[in-house]
């Protein structure tokens, strides 16, 4: 069942700034859908259209079956939400808060305190029960806006950049969390994320978003396979010039520049023989699988040569 | 959610954000008292006793202002800095819901203002009950509309620092510059419909004349109350209008 859809989603602000071009994407139950992009690439303002928060110019989102503009209050109920960058508030501790949010929605407060009581064992919180807020650390507040949210059992949550600013370990704890609540729950998350490591542990299906469009969207595999490459090479310091390296290497595959180095998406063959070559010439390279970073890089990359071209 | 739902929703906020705060840090009830006191104090000090009465009338209105007014900080708090207002749009609260919530736990900043300045004045007019009655009609008005006004304001921030400025400015010009702290009939006639552009000035005189410290007929008293109603009404519809509980 699709819990989202969306159809040429478009969201302008002012006359002319488009913050979302045209966005179609749908995401199925009980999987993680990750949003992949820059800053600004509208990801936050296509989860601000989903969770009922903001109006979109144009197009159309179904979520849970229910369009976005005239049913927002049948998709609250089954909805919750973690914005980018919130936190607790410094007072109040993280049992007071997951009791007010859930009485908030309309939970009764008998059945709200156990829900809090569980869903501060199921998330390591329960230590902290009674500290306030102000004395808890970045991650363990993230936590504690993320069990607010879990512990409405909602179908679908909304996560926008959970494991912004944390350090870690604090992150992997969040991706566990995460992974937890659609495996043993069978529901829906969708992620907003810059991380290319979080998004490529944690989602059944991604897209990647630059400038308000979808570059690419599938499962990791297939974004991956985009690229035509297998592996990638670093070589860290140029041969003799850049351009010299960059011309040199072109027939092994496709040869983006990477800071003082080069990286080359080639065949495993063509990483073996550019190495050999490399490590001839005494420079320093290293070889691995392509991962999203290159994909990523490979496809916002190319989208601003592109429109810094023309 | 039905009536009841959102009944307990109201009374949770409450319990969030006015009664936990107060609990943890109750020294922030002084906050709000100390400027209305120092008003008190020194209009004891040049205008003796007989004065000082307009000073206690006029302390719990400024008590009330001072700590509703704060609404306009504390919902651009919620909505920009810790977000948690996105978490309340994605769920089934209502907006009003949240905004009356959110209004009542300010007042709980004035608490003690309240109670200090409600047994000042008990303790030197001789009240009656329809006096109290109509004492606590103009804080309602008082609370309404100030409230509403403060959560327009926060609507507008895009960042908290816009609003610093506006919380002492507002307070001057609902609390101290209009005839709150003293009677209206120091204003001359001319000018005198200035006023009543602030939305205090008719619940100030509403318990001016409750307390006996003016004279008035039944009718300048429903005039008073009509017109705080009519201001307070006008408010919460312009806040209501302008409030961005879903943006466009």
């Amino acid at each position: 069942m699709k819990v989202l859809e969306a159809r040429d989603l478009y969201k302008i602000y002012g006359t002319n700034i488009r913050a979302l071009d045209g966005i179609s994407l749908s995401v199925e139950g009980g999987t993680v859908f990750g949003l992949l992009g820059p800053n600004g690439a509208g990801k936050t303002t296509f989860v601000r259209i989903v969770a009922t928060q903001l109006l979109p110019s144009s197009g159309r989102v179904s979520v849970l079956g229910y369009d976005v503009v005239s049913q927002p209050t049948l998709i609250r109920r089954r909805i919750a939400v973690v914005p980018q960058e919130g936190r607790p508030l410094s007072l109040q501790t993280p049992y007071e808060h997951i009791v007010t949010y859930l009485v908030v929605r309309g939970i009764d407060f008998s059945e709200a305190k156990k829900r809090a009581e569980s869903t501060l064992s199921e998330l390591n919180l329960q230590a902290y029960r009674n500290t306030i807020c102000a004395n808890l650390s970045g991650g363990l507040r993230q936590r504690v806006l993320i069990a607010m949210a879990m512990s409405t059992d909602s179908d679908l949550l909304v996560l926008d950049e959970p494991t912004i600013g944390l350090d870690p370990v604090a992150r992997v704890d969040v991706w566990n969390l995460i992974r937890d609540y659609v495996i043993d729950g069978g529901k829906t998350i969708l992620l907003t994320t810059h991380y290319m490591e979080e998004a490529e542990s944690l989602s059944d299906r991604l897209a990647i978003v630059n400038r308000g469009r979808i570059v690419a969207e599938g499962t990791v595999t297939e974004i991956r396979s985009r690229l035509g490459a297998t592996h990638v090479v670093l070589v860290k310091k140029s041969m003799t010039t850049q351009q010299d390296a960059e011309v040199e290497f072109a027939r092994y595959g496709r040869v983006l520049r990477a800071g003082a180095g080069i990286r080359v998406l080639t065949s495993q063959s063509g990483a073996s023989e550019i190495a050999s070559l490399c490590l001839k010439k005494n420079v320093e390279v290293s070889i691995r699988q392509v991962n999203l970073e290159d994909v990523f890089i490979s496809e916002v990359g190319e989208q601003i040569d592109a429109e810094q071209a023309a | 959610m039905t009536l009841s739902k959102q009944l307990k929703a109201i009374a949770a906020i409450i319990w969030f954000d006015g009664v936990i705060p107060k609990m943890r840090s109750p020294f922030d009830f002084v906050n709000f008292v100390v400027s209305p006191l120092t008003v008190l104090f020194f209009i004891y000090l040049f205008a003796g006793p007989g004065k000082a009465v307009f000073a206690m009338a006029g302390g719990l209105v400024a008590v009330i202002v001072g700590s509703c007014i704060i609404l306009e900080t504390e919902a651009a708090f919620i909505r920009l800095v810790v977000k948690l207002q996105d978490m309340f749009v994605a769920s089934p609260l209502s907006p009003i819901s949240y905004v009356i919530g959110l209004s009542i736990s300010q007042l709980f900043n004035g608490l003690l203002g309240i109670a200090l300045f409600s047994t000042l004045l008990a303790l030197n007019r001789p009240i009656q009950p329809l006096g109290a009655l109509e004492i606590f009609v103009a804080a309602i008005l008082t609370w309404a509309s100030v409230s509403a006004l403060g959560f327009m304001m926060s609507t507008f921030a895009r960042d908290l620092r816009d609003l610093w400025v506006y919380s002492p400015l507002l307070t001057v010009l609902l609390s101290f510059l209009p005839p709150v702290f003293y009677p209206i009939t120091l204003i001359p006639q001319k000018v005198r419909f200035v006023a009543y552009l602030a939305p205090t000035t008719y619940p100030a005189q509403i318990i001016q004349q409750a307390a006996g410290l003016v004279d008035g007929s039944t009718t300048h008293l429903l005039i008073n109350l009509m017109g705080g109603i009519v201001y307070t009404i006008f408010l919460v519809l312009l806040a209501a209008k302008l409030s961005r509980w879903r943006q466009n």
